[in-house]
């Protein structure tokens, strides 16, 4: 049996909204409701542009739509049942909705910030003192594998996957390094910015300081910072992001 | 005629509207304000929104006043070439158009003048120091402007059979428009990257110097583009418009056309617009990158999302108004819907991923359940090389779109058509392959950026650019000898596709009010990027919703403002003499006319095609509190300029201190970094890594006081080249460093592979008043080192 187009349209808008939210978290990680709504906007106009480009295809879209709300003649009781129960439904949810979003809850409002805040321009000119000093890389790393089991391996753990032992008591969650999107796609100078300041010494625009980091710039030395730099980079096997 | 009845009738309204529009926001400019000589403000709506508000009408009113008629000298040309009387007739009808937005654009401009005058005296002094000589330029070219817009316009019908030299009055009168939006865009491009100004430079040289600009020409192109774009959508809309009121089939058919002559010049203006900002936004990373990540990467970030969403739905737009033409004005519909899904489907997709953020809005619980704020999934379709992906993706789909279209209703007879059509689908497959392939190499974690950015974007432009050059002059050739089925059908459009005509318009306003913006907005707390800092109380970047706010703002009062100009000019041509140059006294003056003529009942019942204008109005209304509300959902930041710190001896004790001091001012104040680079990076200069070593402190101290006393060039080519920015004086303004900071940079400059050698008690030293009159600072600074040098000696 060939369904009807408003059957076929109704069926694609709720698969995308299946599978956006219930789909996704057995592929990847679940979405944020704010992507999800803006994909279901997008997925609304994109059904309402397929339905509307064609005359036949608007009229046997919309034409029952609006048949069925304006009632025609000789409409049975279950059609005029079906739809007082529209009417009163459709109000009925977005009440439901409105209540929902006003009503008293205990989830932390949305953090509303920069991840990545331009840094200062000085950010841009930290050059790490140990480039280029093949002689004693091992050393380094060493000394920042050091550094990093004794500092940052409480939140940002073990495998540098940011499940460390504190992590879960953390919001935002603590840097996931092995993650392909983090310090890869990033220069070292912000790198190594980013961990001096920690997350007090972002500048304004990145408050409420949701990270919990610490200004490492107050605990480690300059060098230490950088060869810790070196081991997050060569434990990942990841390289900073370079201007050439 | 009762006092009710007149006061409904719409020109009142109209009139009592576009007064209350230009008066009411300059009422502020004649009341009596407060403050001091740099800055006053108005309470209420405040100086920075007003200026913003009569800076981006009067550009909107420009861009239109330029990009007109480019597109009205096409068709001009179109139809003298083909002989279709049509397209001089629609020439025609926009010229009247240009003329009373000419008249629009230069009072607002002179209102806006008015309004940084009074608001922004020190900047305006400033520019006026630089620009003056610039100033005569413009004033020569607004005449050169003005009269060839008044010949073009008024001798139309005279000149019909010498339409060679009104062409040539329509080209000149093009050249007028691109020069005067030359002039103003090199003020506006200075601000954003200024050059240094040597001080023995003459007025001509100086404002000739700071014209030329980093991105001076990318501005330019980048507006002249987005003009084009802006005449050919407002065509559409005053077609769409003109279509929904029409009552009688000729007009329909007539505006039907129209409209989609106006679409069709958006959509072409549209195809090299990424590429255009793409080279800007280039320019704009290599003269500063921190300019360019406070832009696409700090808190300017998500303007780009808003502005994703901007040419998302324009390509929707224009997309779904090519799809209709193919639906209804061709008589094989049917075949076109499996094309039109799987078109529909890659546009969706890839606007998806266009809008897709980097880091995602989502509660603390959403974002721990995602593990961070960015999805391992989405987090990589928020970098450069899935947009610029996509974009190129979006542009080869509306070109088979529009290939479609063209190619609707016709039979290729040629013998080699069909070896063209496989060889154009191979192209397209190629391309499409290409221009993914490439995007994902982009995420490679060897690809440096410099490669992504100068290799393989360009060359998924390139591919894009490839297939428009090779299937255009190959379709057109086949369709030379093509045999027609049938004639298309025109003023058979529904009245939902002219909504997208409306909304594509109205949607260009506001991406170019976005961009305006985003320019600005890029300068962050500087009037004048690192040389004049706004010290009012609007420097800093207010939040997105408040800017997307303003968009919104500045679109509405355009659209209507343009709304009623085509209304009155539409009423008032029909009187010989009653020129456009007043017209928007037009609508009074028809009232007052109206007030005498017979009594008339008034009109219950509205007519269809009156319901079907007012529904265009409302759906482009829904779009823009839409579009507010989205403004509104994205992070809202304030960015507040950096704090100043006081250059604090007491705090200096060690070499170290000095460095670190030395080291900040080297990054503000005194802007070194602005071409500098230390280490990795490509600077406007020499690149200073490991400068300590070579050079000695007199000459740090003598480069940076007398900086033109050497030649000094690039030598990291193979024939040495002069930098491309000059160093300015750094002890005079406007950078105008102290002796004691100049001693902090050198020691960071020194620390940078060198020993430092300036010493904190120097400092002090220093800090004690000296009498710096008798003696040129500069042997000062000498004779001070060797003192040191000597005592230093002395201790040992």
């Amino acid at each position: 049996m060939r369904l009807p187009l408003v059957a076929k349209a109704f069926g694609a808008w709720i698969l995308s909204y299946v599978i956006f939210k219930f789909g996704m978290p057995f592929i990847t990680s679940p979405l944020p409701s704010s992507i999800i709504f803006m994909y279901m906007s997008l997925v609304t106009v994109a059904v309402l542009l397929f339905v509307s480009v064609f005359e036949d295809d608007f009229h046997s879209f919309f034409g029952p739509i609006t048949s069925f709300i304006r009632g025609e003649e000789g409409d049975g009781v279950g059609r005029k049942m079906s739809r007082i129960a529209v009417f009163i439904i459709i109000p009925l949810f977005f009440g439901f909705r409105t209540y929902e979003n006003v009503k008293p809850s205990f989830e932390a409002p949305f953090p509303q910030r920069v991840i990545h805040p331009a840094p200062p321009g000085e950010a841009a000119g930290f050059t790490n003192p140990f480039e280029g000093d093949e002689a004693h890389y091992e050393e380094y790393i060493q000394e920042g594998r050091k550094i990093y089991y004794e500092n940052c391996v409480f939140c940002h753990g073990d495998k540098l996957d940011g499940h460390g032992i504190f992590a879960n008591a953390l919001n935002v969650k603590p840097a996931n390094f092995a993650d392909p999107t983090t310090i890869s796609m990033l220069m070292e100078s912000f790198v190594f910015w980013r961990v001096s300041k920690g997350g007090i010494g972002l500048p304004g625009e990145s408050t409420p300081w949701d990270s919990a980091m610490p200004p490492w710039e107050l605990i480690l030395t300059e060098e230490e910072r950088w060869k810790v730099i070196m081991f997050l980079y060569e434990y990942t096997g990841f390289k900073p992001r370079t201007w050439e | 005629m009762t006092v009710k009845e007149m006061i409904r009738k719409p020109i009142v309204f109209a009139g009592l509207l576009m007064a209350a529009i230009i008066l009411i926001p300059s009422a502020p400019l004649f009341a009596e304000t407060a403050g001091g000589v740099e800055y006053r403000d108005i309470q209420g709506i405040g100086s920075r929104n007003l200026i913003w508000l009569f800076s981006q009408l009067h550009i909107l009113f420009g861009a239109f006043v330029l990009g007109v008629p480019i597109f009205v000298l096409a068709c001009e040309l179109i139809g003298v070439v083909t002989k279709e009387k049509r397209y001089d007739r629609l020439a025609k009808e926009f010229t009247d158009l240009i003329v009373a937005c000419y008249n629009m654009t230069a009072t607002i401009g002179i209102l806006f003048l008015f309004a940084l005058l009074v608001f922004y005296p020190k900047l305006m002094s400033v520019m006026a120091d630089i620009f003056q000589p610039a100033y005569y330029v413009y004033v020569f070219l607004f005449i050169g402007e003005t009269a060839s817009i008044y010949l073009y316009w008024s001798k139309w019908d005279k000149m019909q059979d010498r339409k060679g030299l009104h062409m040539f009055i329509g080209l000149v009168l093009n050249i007028f428009g691109f020069l005067i939006m030359c002039v103003p865009s090199a003020f506006l491009a200075f601000q954003a990257s200024p050059v240094v100004l040597g001080p023995d430079l003459g007025p001509w040289e100086k404002a000739w110097v700071a014209m030329n600009n980093p991105t001076w020409w990318p501005v330019n192109i980048h507006r002249i583009v987005g003009n084009i774009v802006l005449g050919g959508f407002v065509c559409g809309a005053y077609a769409g418009v003109a279509y929904l009121g029409a009552t009688t089939k000729e007009e329909k058919e007539h505006y039907d056309w129209m409209g989609y002559t106006g679409n069709f010049i958006g959509v072409f203006g549209l195809l090299p617009m990424p590429f255009a900002g793409y080279w800007l936004m280039r320019e704009i990373y290599e003269y500063n990158q921190q300019m360019g990540i406070t832009l696409m990467g700090g808190i300017l970030s998500w303007l780009f999302i808003l502005q994703a969403v901007l040419i998302g739905v324009l390509f929707l737009g224009a997309n779904y108004y090519f799809w209709q033409g193919l639906a209804y004005r061709t008589h094989s519909a049917a075949k076109y819907k499996t094309p039109i899904v799987i078109m529909l489907l890659v546009l969706v997709v890839s606007f998806g991923v266009w809008l897709t953020p980097h880091s995602l809005v989502a509660s603390v619980s959403e974002a721990r359940a995602m593990g961070g704020s960015h999805h391992p999934l989405l987090g990589v379709f928020g970098v450069m090389s899935a947009k610029l992906t996509v974009v190129n993706l979006m542009i080869l789909t509306t070109f088979i779109g529009f290939i479609l279209y063209w190619r609707a209703d016709k039979v290729e007879t040629a013998k080699w058509a069909k070896a063209s059509r496989i060889f154009q689908y191979f192209l397209f497959t190629v391309a499409t392959i290409a221009i993914i392939f490439l995007g994902v190499y982009g995420y490679h974690p060897d690809v440096p950026a410099s490669f992504r950015v100068n290799v393989l974007s360009v060359a998924q432009v390139l591919a894009v650019l490839f297939v428009l050059v090779t299937v255009i002059p190959l379709t057109a050739l086949s369709l030379r000898t093509a045999k027609l089925t049938r004639e298309m059908k025109w003023g058979v459009m529904p009245p939902r596709s002219q909504y997208a005509l409306l909304l594509n318009a109205v949607f260009t306003v506001l991406t170019m009010s976005l961009m305006g913006y985003a320019r600005s907005a890029s300068r962050v707390h500087w009037h004048i990027y690192g040389v004049l800092e706004d010290t009012s109380a609007y420097g800093f970047t207010p939040t997105l919703g408040h800017a997307s706010l303003l968009f919104v703002i500045n679109t509405f009062i355009f659209t209507i403002m343009v709304g009623l100009i085509f209304w009155s000019v539409s009423k008032s041509v029909r009187y010989q003499g009653f020129s456009t140059q007043y017209f928007f006294l037009a609508s009074v003056f028809f009232w007052f006319v109206s007030l005498f003529e017979p009594k008339k009942a008034i009109e219950q019942k509205v007519s269809a095609e009156v319901k079907n204008v007012w529904k265009g109005a409302g759906v482009v209304m829904a779009f823009l509190l839409a579009y507010i509300y989205i403004g509104y959902s994205v992070p809202q930041k304030v960015g507040l300029p950096p704090e100043k710190k006081a250059l604090d001896l007491t705090k200096i004790k060690t070499k170290q201190d000095m460095v670190q001091v030395g080291q900040e001012i080297f990054y503000s104040k005194g802007q070194c970094a602005l071409c500098h680079s230390i280490g990795p990076g490509h600077g406007r200069c020499p690149n200073l890594k490991g400068v300590g070593a070579r050079l000695t402190r007199e000459f740090i101290y003598e480069a940076l006081t007398v900086p033109d006393a050497y030649v000094k060039l690039d030598f990291e080519q193979v024939n040495p080249v002069s930098y491309a920015a000059e160093m300015p004086i750094i002890n005079k303004a406007p950078i105008g460093l102290s002796e004691e900071e100049m001693l902090t940079v050198i020691a960071f400059v020194q620390s940078n592979g060198g020993e430092v050698t300036v010493t904190p008690e120097e400092l002090l030293n220093l800090g004690s008043p000296v009498d710096n009159t008798a003696h040129n600072s500069q042997n000062d600074e000498m004779k001070l080192a060797k003192d040191v040098r000597e005592e230093s000696i002395g201790n040992d």
